[in-house]
């Protein structure tokens, strides 16, 4: 048993967290934000490409780390400290991921060495309109007709699809149940609405009309809707410490300001009704990690329903967690702390993000009751 | 990373419950399923198999006569001993004086105590509260004033649990009276047969007399029996304390009073359906087992963290909140689950005498007295608002 990370892990966030303090302050990332065309530092996501970053999870042929779940809490918990805008959650965890478990040999030779290379960005579109959080495809559907495949259909807020080159999309198939498509997001058919997401992340819904590809772009799962369940969990895992670094930063901007804000002629943290509010706040931090601590340890697990209850209980706990610590941190900050100037916003919206992001709490329990041994 | 038991501890938990299934009395098991009172006599009986094991003093070091395990071991042998439905042994003696008189007691009284509280002849009770010094422990105002070769003993304590079965005391004094009040304690050793003392029972809301009053008037006792130097008590009364918060999460106690809960609710109907796949109570059962979990997993990290630095650290105050709301949690929702049943008040169904026919389901009576009962888990050790101010003072600064 052991809870701390490897030498070769805790390197890996030290050299993430000083890429980001030189390039990537508050005010910096403030521009990346205002950026219309692009949103994040591109010249950033080429930093964490040649450092390895964005091949975290590919296997180490393919130019990657072959990283599993400590690497993804070690990472995400650094990058979600700076409140990194780059795409590393949709490329790194749920793209590269997919391609390793799902990718036919010719996608994973032509593509992954782009993608750990940092020229070419994923997504995997896990959702549809008006189905919450279920990833089996109901409306996308897809017919063979001759060699080709043809797709129609709508995908719902796919995260990074803003910005990737290649975007994995389950359809319905007659007769086999459904399948999984890597496509081009630049093929004739694709119209992508792209927009932010509350933390300022790139996001896009899709649009299928008569999307022609051909078999070759057809991902070796057996189904769409375990290949995508699988990327889910991975996706809620990376989520998860991304949520334990936003709350480390949210405790210990409060804890700050509670020593530095005096009312009444003295520092606010002397009254007893703050401290008691700030002692919750550090013990659910705690708990909270060591709940993503058994995220990331059964995130790769072969079964999935062990994976699966780990992860989902995981994330049931931690969603109530970070709305705990978001808005006690809100309120023990008074006004300051609903202002858009402040740090501590952007971290509260990130802990908010994180509750709706890949099913809700409620969706958690249910996964987690479903599948208790 | 790594959140399994290596191979060693998984092998060192199948010794465990090996000998649990050997030697674990049916009779003290049956106790926890209907939750009926561990009494005197279970407690004994339990703790002389441990004694013969060697396992009765699992943190001791083995030239004191303990087993000497290592904090991981020592709560497997802990999880193990619940599951089997064994009564928590007495933790006044083994876990709270035991290392007191270990780390600052002279030699004659570690030959005198300590072989006595590992073979369970000698009960003890903690005389820590008084009527005026609750979380306030320091303003305690029980006098010890010396007299020649003896000190002269007057005050009261109180919510002195097994006072009226214990035979030895270990009780906060304050032996000087003019310097700051933490610095003016003594920490003495008082035989509970010493003319002067006396014990009344507290009778607490679920029923049960487990705690008492305790007076002392003129009651001699010998200079000897002072723990380590005069006006230290308040650091060796830091030391038990802090020595006991890893322990205090309660983890094997709970996962063992979860599963119970669990299996109650498999019987119980709403509406034709059992509470367990009802969608309400199961959502309230996900939500408590999760609140567990959590619980389990950060009370692992502090034990690794106390078998590598020695000492837990101000941390493990966090997991003396939680575990007492998890405790809490589990009480209530037993009673929930059982139901109308759990209405009727028959407290003398829970002791060792009663023979009667039961009302309701077996494990109906004591879901009420048993929720009473856990209200106190969030007011002793340290109440949780006394945890909340060392958070903030030692771990925050605040």
């Amino acid at each position: 048993m052991d809870f701390t990370f490897t030498e070769e892990q805790s390197l890996m966030a030290d050299s993430l967290r000083k890429a980001y303090e030189s390039d990537y302050d508050f005010d910096k990332r403030r521009a990346f934000l205002d950026d219309t065309a692009t949103f994040h530092s591109p010249a950033m996501w080429q930093t964490l490409a040649e450092n390895g970053f964005v091949g975290l999870l590919a296997p180490e042929e393919a130019g990657g780390f072959n990283g599993g779940g400590a690497e993804i809490m070690a990472v995400t918990a650094e990058m979600s400290r700076h409140l990194a805008l780059e795409p590393f959650l949709a490329t790194s965890v749920m793209g590269v991921r997919l391609l390793v478990t799902a990718g036919t040999n010719a996608q994973k030779s032509n593509i992954l060495p782009q993608v750990v290379a940092g020229e070419a960005n994923l997504a995997v579109a896990l959702y549809e309109p008006g189905q919450r959080y279920d990833v089996a495809p109901q409306t996308t559907t897809t017919k063979l007709d001759g060699d080709d495949f043809v797709l129609n259909g709508t995908k719902a807020v796919v995260v990074g699809g803003d910005s990737a080159r290649w975007i994995a999309i389950g359809a319905k198939l007659e007769d086999v149940g459904s399948a999984l498509f890597l496509v081009d997001a630049g093929a004739d058919g694709v119209s992508k609405k792209t927009y932010r997401l509350v933390d300022g992340r790139g996001a896009a819904d899709l649009e299928l009309s008569d999307v022609r590809v051909g078999a070759n772009a057809r991902m070796a799962a057996d189904d769409a809707e375990t290949a995508l369940a699988e990327i889910e969990d991975w996706a809620v895992t990376a989520s998860l410490a991304e949520t334990l670094g936003a709350m480390e930063m949210a405790r210990d901007l409060t804890h700050e300001y509670l020593q530095t804000r005096e009312q009444f002629g003295r520092p606010i943290g002397k009254f007893q009704v703050l401290q008691h509010n700030m002692a919750d706040v550090f013990s659910d931090v705690e708990f909270a990690r060591s709940m993503v601590f058994w995220a990331a340890s059964e995130v790769a697990n072969p079964d999935a329903p062990t994976r699966r209850h780990a992860v989902s209980g995981a994330k049931a706990f931690v969603d109530n967690a970070a709305r705990n610590i978001a808005e006690r941190c809100i309120q023990m900050h008074g006004g300051v702390g609903v202002t858009d100037e402040y740090a501590l916003t952007h971290y509260v919206k990130r802990l908010t993000l994180g509750q709706i992001l890949f099913g809700d709490r409620d969706e958690h329990l249910l996964r987690y009751t479903n599948t208790n041994a | 990373m790594e959140l399994l038991y290596d191979s060693e501890q998984q092998a060192f938990r199948e010794e465990v419950r090996a000998f649990m299934k050997e030697m674990a009395p049916v009779d003290i098991a049956a106790k926890a399923h209907t939750g009926q009172r561990y009494d005197k006599e279970d407690m004994k009986r339990w703790h002389g198999i441990l004694y013969e094991q060697g396992w009765v003093a699992p943190k001791w070091s083995k030239e004191n006569g303990g087993a000497g395990l290592d904090p991981i071991q020592v709560h497997i042998l802990d999880e193990e001993a619940f599951a089997a439905g064994m009564p928590r042994l007495q933790a006044f003696g083994l876990s709270m004086v035991g290392p007191v008189i270990i780390h600052f007691g002279d030699d004659e009284q570690k030959s005198r105590y300590l072989p006595k509280i590992l073979s369970g002849e000698e009960f003890w009770c903690q005389g820590f509260s008084e009527p005026g010094s609750g979380s306030d422990l320091a303003s305690l105002k029980t006098r010890a004033d010396r007299d020649g070769d003896k000190y002269i003993v007057n005050g009261q304590k109180t919510w002195t649990t097994q006072a009226h079965i214990a035979d030895w005391m270990f009780c906060l004094v304050r032996t000087d009276w003019d310097v700051k009040q933490q610095e003016g304690i003594s920490f003495l050793l008082i035989d509970m047969t010493s003319p002067g003392v006396e014990v009344r029972p507290i009778i607490t809301m679920d029923g049960e007399h487990a705690v008492n009053e305790v007076f002392f008037d003129n009651v001699e006792v010998p200079a000897e029996n002072l723990v380590g130097e005069e006006n230290k008590g308040w650091d060796y009364a830091k030391f038990l304390l802090s020595n006991e918060r890893t322990g205090i999460a309660g983890v094997g106690q709970s996962k063992a009073e979860f599963a119970r809960l669990k299996a109650i609710a498999r019987k119980e109907k709403r509406r034709g359906v059992t509470l367990s796949e009802d969608p309400l109570f199961k959502a309230k059962l996900a939500d408590l087992e999760l609140k567990l979990r959590a619980l389990e997993i950060t009370n692992l990290r502090m034990l690794i963290e106390e078998k590598e630095k020695g000492a837990p650290g101000p941390i493990s105050s966090i997991l003396k909140v939680v575990g007492s709301e998890v405790q809490q949690g589990i009480a209530t929702l037993t009673m929930e689950a059982v139901g109308s049943y759990a209405a009727p008040y028959l407290p003398e169904s829970l002791e060792n005498s009663w023979n009667g026919e039961p009302i309701g389901p077996d494990y109906a009576a004591h879901a009420m007295p048993y929720y009473f009962f856990r209200r106190k888990a969030s007011i002793y050790g340290g109440s949780n608002e006394i945890q909340r101010n060392i958070i903030s003072k030692h771990l925050l600064g605040l």
